[in-house]
């Protein structure tokens, strides 16, 4: 085992995974025998539960917030009375609207507080602005699943790519890729996406984009030290010797045959990026308001914690409860490519 | 290859990545918008004084010429003079290392001494329920984000119980003369606990629960060894294996483990820095950034890079050191 | 430094420097950590909270907005109809190193911030020249007759020599002014204040001692104050809460009811001398045309806004005019209040979407500074906008580029923002600031051109006539409120969260709080 090796839990796991399967099919099968181990695993299960009701929320909010949005500078959707946030405003409650005399800072529905009794409208209690608290939290999950898809999505892409080719050539671009990724990885990571923001601004795009980068490294050195036992298998050498270009044998046969650890990776780097974007809210440098964003509600709640905490506790709740998932899920992931550490 | 030859490669690794480092943070701080020199001078600065403090800092001369004047600065030991404060860099995170080195320590040794114990008996009572406590815990604090734990203990212990002080964190190390109501060195010391409880435990979590996890996947890895096996058929007792036999080589991940966790316990002590105001690197950096301190961004930045890349090479010296099995040519 | 301890311990019949009685150890909860030490050069409100305990003025404030002599022996002689102003000094007046306060180091006080060009150089640019008449007496001589001087000789004394000592002055610029390379001075203040400066770590703490030789009366009964940064306001609260703060500063209107139910501490406060307020860019955009600040004010309810967030922290607020001057010199309130719009959506959405200057996907941009309340008045407005289907947006700055932006006049940086203004207790300090045009892109970042308004304040300015000021003061803030070039929105209080253990603490209009004067003299159990 290398003393420098992957970057976090899966230290003891880079040596196995299925970099063992012995041809693309039967990683495929691997695959398959994967997700058949998930499902007997309840905590596993569980956590993929919760990540599909959150992604759901999600999926609902982007709708609503975005493509409404979009679709709505067309007349043909528009004569419909479509508009951002039409779901919502229809059926429910705006999720940035305040109603002149909102009732600012209500506790849940059964309690009271300073600022009066908690009303069955609102059972969640309101904001600082008097907005209703559950849906800014519904429309909230579109920004943590997508920042954290999305920045795990770019880490992963970028890791693998010079993960593989480091991999895969061996020498001085092993040397030189590697030392890049080193460098990048010497600046802590908060750090350096709050330099980024600070360059870029505090744009959603660039909060997804600088997460991303400054996950390279963890995947890029995860997947660097598959490719290297994979490389030596047969088929890559066949491969070679029928005269198959580097490229496309990065791409079709080492790449997929290495990817398993990175996507027990990813699921958990999904959690961690969450983590990391409340951790920009806090400081100011998350999404800007109106958009609602749980890392965003929890920064705006320490001013009134004193007052009202439960404005604090449920973006913190939905934090947690959705990380946990995301672990829960990669865990399970994980002990069904290692059937030695399952439970 | 011997150990002292295998350090002194390592440090020459250390190199181009420090190298690295300095050039990153060099042209990420310069291309940060806005114009330091007038956030300096306020409303009304006359065009010479401009001049001047440009002349000062050197901001008049081509972006290649402060780059390659700045390496050979750091080179030095010089990391340029702060804008904001009008201080030498390296004068300004002096005063504010202790702080920070004070934070990730104890929290480091808190995460140490909760998570081995806990990862232990978690794997020694294997899927029984203090193993599922014990795991309910770790993926819990690895959820939870830590500036939120601060601002919860600060709600409970100091507003609502008033047990514990919130801000003000007092240096153990601190002239009893210099501290108010503090007449010894036990009174500094008990005081200087108090303060550090809260923000260790807050940003010790994560790494508590993060090593946890490692600790118990280890032991379990070990415990299904073959040369454990083989003590168990001879008879020797579980807690005597478990001693003897798994522990050593069990910690094995843990200590690769604690250098690279210096990030996210870098990361940690921003957020932490801030919710207990403790005036430290991590403060330093964000308030650096709001303020555009061009030289004080990069000189906290390499700063931290340093002591990332000096944690990763210490743990893997000792890492060689404890494991007698790695030969130094393995390392990459 | 010793600390004395208990009262009486050892003190047995000497009469050292400690006759005065033991007021205890007060701590003080600041919102930011200060700086700089030196008057001439700090512009920022925590430096100036510790220099002025360890600085005393030519004159300082009575418990309003009255000016009492302080370094100087009396009230200044008028001369040539305000334009010379003689002030004679107090003879007892000695600095904290021993040294006699002399006319020469109150000339340097008043020079010195224009020849180092220091950001406090705008503050004095209509004095002529100052003369040392002899060692006990000044004489500024203004440009034009300036009326309100009297609140610029507030300003707090230095003494020459020790502050020129310790400064390293480098290169004269084209301009004539001199370079501060480096100024020790600020970091080791020594002042004719009633509090000697101990110790100062930046971001941690400010020690002050009582100076026991203290020449002014009355002596300050508190022992030693230390001031400590704690910027997050709820957490200024717990501190107050748990006793680790005597004194904090700045009560967030949430957190009234929380302080009002301690049952050890209480809330100090006083209506300020300040004005906060939502203002447009009307240097180019489509806020420059008068209808659409108009539409704005339509948009959204400032009443609402200011009753929600900065209640009871502060109090609305109609003119440019804070209350303490609507009632000094009797302005036309009523009047100014009633050309304030109550929120109408429809009408403004009607006027945007009529006016030939907003395009129809108008997406106005709204600055705000890292302050809670005015980033809500920000937010306030961009609701409305949206409710009349334009998308606003608000982006909150620290400070330094905030300063930077809203002074640039870029529609591509800003539309609108919303600041506010501490000053002294006459409009001048509030007109000639916000809105003179001389002061665009220095202090008006509204870039709001009038010539008769600009012409009103410039005659209030260059007059020392009660009624000529009055009057033309009123023109210009008619022409403000027609214009809208500023919807005027708060006056915040100046409040502090104040633990039992302290008493006769006050807070000031003018100078945040008291804590030694001719009315209060603090002190700690």
């Amino acid at each position: 085992m290398a003393t420098t090796g992957s970057t976090s839990d899966e230290v003891l796991d880079t040596d196995e995974g299925v970099g063992e399967a012995d041809s693309e099919i039967e990683s495929r099968v691997g695959w398959r025998y994967t997700l058949g181990q998930v499902k007997g695993d309840p905590t596993a299960l569980a956590g993929l539960v919760v990540i599909c009701f959150m992604s759901g929320l999600a999926a609902f909010a982007t709708l609503d917030a975005v493509v409404f949005d979009y679709l709505s500078e067309y007349a043909v959707f528009a004569q419909f009375g479509m508009r951002k946030y039409w779901i919502a405003e229809t059926f429910w409650i705006s999720p940035v609207k305040e109603p002149l005399g909102a009732r600012r800072l209500l506790p849940p529905a059964p309690l009271d507080n300073a600022y009066g009794q908690g009303t069955w409208d609102h059972p969640l209690g309101t904001d600082d602005r008097g907005r209703d608290i559950l849906v800014r939290l519904v429309y909230g999950s579109r920004i943590a699943i997508s920042v954290g898809a999305i920045a795990t999505v770019v880490g992963m892409v970028g890791g693998t790519v010079v993960g593989a080719v480091a991999g895969y050539y061996g020498g001085w671009v092993d040397d030189v890729l590697m030392r890049a990724v080193e460098t990048l990885y010497a600046i802590p990571f908060f750090i350096l996406v709050l330099s980024f923001i600070a360059v870029f601004g505090r744009n959603l795009a660039f909060v997804m984009v600088g997460v991303g980068i400054a996950s390279i490294p963890t995947f890029s050195r995860l997947i660097r030290s598959e490719v290297v036992s994979v490389r030596e298998e047969d088929y890559i050498e066949a491969a070679e010797a029928a005269g198959v270009r580097d490229r496309n044998i990065i791409a079709r046969h080492v790449i997929p045959n290495s990817f398993a650890p990175v996507l027990v990776q990813g699921t958990l780097q999904i959690g961690t990026a969450i983590l990391i974007v409340a951790g920009l809210s806090f400081l100011g440098f998350g999404v800007q308001p109106p958009t609602p964003s749980w890392g965003q509600m929890l920064s705006k709640s320490r001013g009134v914690m004193i007052e009202n905490v439960w404005f604090s506790i449920w973006p913190g709740l939905c934090i947690l409860v959705t990380v946990v998932a995301f672990n829960m899920f990669g865990d399970g992931l994980r002990d069904a490519l290692d059937p030695r550490l399952k439970n | 290859m011997g150990i002292y030859r295998y350090t002194i490669r390592r440090l020459l690794q250390a190199i181009p990545v420090m190298l690295g480092v300095i050039t990153i943070t060099f042209f990420l701080a310069n291309a940060i918008p806005g114009d330091p020199v007038q956030i300096l001078l306020g409303p009304s600065p006359s065009q010479s004084e401009i001049a001047a403090i440009r002349a000062r800092y050197g901001l008049n001369q081509p972006l290649w010429q402060r780059y390659i004047n700045y390496v050979l600065g750091v080179l030095q030991g010089d990391l340029g003079r702060s804008i904001f404060y009008g201080e030498r860099v390296t004068a300004k995170i002096a005063e504010r290392m202790g702080p920070t080195l004070l934070l990730m320590s104890s929290s480091y040794a808190f995460a140490i001494l909760t998570a081995i114990p806990l990862g232990v008996i978690s794997a020694k009572r294997r899927n029984k329920p203090t193993d599922h406590a014990s795991r309910l815990v770790s993926l819990v604090g690895v959820s939870t984000p830590s500036f939120w734990i601060g601002l919860m203990f600060i709600l409970v212990f100091s507003f609502h119980l008033q047990v514990l002080p919130s801000t003000n964190l007092v240096m153990p190390w601190a002239n009893p003369t210099e501290i108010r109501s503090a007449a010894t060195r036990l009174d500094v010391l008990v005081m200087s606990a108090r303060h550090l409880v809260m923000p260790m435990v807050s940003l010790g979590t994560l790494q508590m629960a993060a090593l946890t996890r490692i600790e118990r996947s280890s032991m379990l890895e070990v415990l299904s060894e073959e040369y454990v096996q083989l003590a168990r058929a001879y008879g020797v007792t579980e807690s005597t294996i478990l001693r003897k036999h798994a522990f050593r080589n069990a910690q094995l991940p843990i200590i690769t483990i604690l250098g690279l966790q210096l990030t996210s316990l870098i990361g940690g002590a921003v957020l932490i820095e801030t919710v207990f105001q403790i005036n430290g690197m991590g403060k330093l950096i964000v308030n650096s950034i709001f303020r555009q301190d061009y030289p004080l961004i990069m000189g906290t930045t390499i700063v931290f890079g340093v002591v990332f890349v000096v944690g990763v090479i210490v743990t893997d010296l000792s890492y060689a050191y404890i494991d007698p099995r790695v030969t130094y040519d393995e390392v990459d | 430094m010793v600390a004395l301890g208990l009262a009486g311990c050892g003190g047995d019949g000497e009469d050292g420097g400690g006759d005065g009685e033991d007021g205890g150890q007060l701590t003080f909860a600041q919102a930011k950590s200060p700086i700089e030490f030196d008057p001439v050069v700090l512009n920022d409100v925590p430096s100036a909270e510790v220099a002025m305990l360890v600085f005393d003025p030519l004159y300082g404030y009575g418990e309003g907005t009255d000016l009492v002599p302080q370094i100087a022996a009396e009230m200044p002689e008028v001369e040539r109809d305000a334009q010379r102003w003689v002030v004679p000094l107090d003879s007892d007046a000695t600095f904290q190193n021993g040294d006699k306060v002399t006319a020469e180091d109150v000339k340097h006080s008043f020079v010195a911030p224009v020849e180092e060009n220091t950001e406090n150089a705008g503050e004095f640019n209509m004095i002529d020249e100052v003369t040392v008449v002899d060692e006990e007496t000044v004489q500024f001589d203004l440009q034009f007759p300036f009326g309100a001087f009297e609140q610029y000789i507030t300003w707090e004394i230095v003494p020459k020599s020790v502050r020129t000592d310790n400064i390293t002055y480098g290169t004269e610029t084209d301009e004539g002014n001199t370079i501060v390379e480096e100024n020790d001075f600020a970091q080791n203040p020594v002042g004719a204040g009633p509090f000697q400066f101990v110790e100062f770590e930046e971001g941690n703490y400010v020690r002050l001692e009582r100076w026991d030789d203290y020449w002014g009366d009355p002596m300050p009964t508190l022992q030693e104050i230390e001031f400590r940064p704690v910027e997050e306001p709820t957490t200024r609260v717990t501190t107050l809460q748990n006793g680790e703060n005597d004194i904090v500063k700045t009560v967030p209107p949430d957190s009234y009811p929380t302080v009002e139910n301690m049952d050890d501490a209480a809330i100090e406060e006083v209506s300020g001398v300040s004005y906060f307020y939502l203002a447009f860019n009307c240097n180019e955009g489509p806020t420059t045309d008068p209808e659409v600040r108009e539409a704005v004010d339509y948009a959204f309810s400032m009443d609402n806004a200011v009753e929600q967030f900065v209640e009871p922290a502060g109090v609305r607020q109609y003119s440019p005019m804070p209350e303490v001057l609507v009632e000094d010199w009797e302005f036309p309130i009523e009047e100014w209040q009633s050309a304030h719009n109550e929120r109408d959506v429809d009408q403004a959405k009607a006027i945007l979407d009529d006016s030939d200057s907003v395009p129809d996907d108008w997406s106005p941009t709204i600055i705000v500074p890292p302050d809670d309340k005015r980033e809500q008045i920000g937010v306030s407005v961009s609701n409305g906008l949206g409710e009349a289907g334009y998308e606003a947006e608000v982006q909150r700055f620290d400070w330094g580029p905030f300063l930077e932006k809203y002074v640039s006049g870029d529609p591509g940086e800003y539309n609108m923002f919303t600041l506010g203004w501490a000053g002294s207790p006459d409009p001048d300090t509030f007109m000639y600031f916000l809105f003179s045009h001389e002061q665009i892109e220095v202090t008006n970042g509204t870039f709001f051109r009038n010539e008769e308004m600009n012409d009103a304040i410039t005659t209030a300015r260059e007059s020392n006539d009660m009624e000529t000021r009055r009057q033309a003061y009123v023109d210009a803030v008619d022409i403000i409120m027609e214009e809208k070039p500023h919807i005027p929105s708060y006056n915040l209080k100046n409040s502090f969260g104040v633990s039992d253990r302290v008493s006769d603490f006050s807070a000031h209009p003018v100078d945040q709080f008291s804590i030694v004067s001719g009315y209060n003299n603090t002190s700690v159990q």
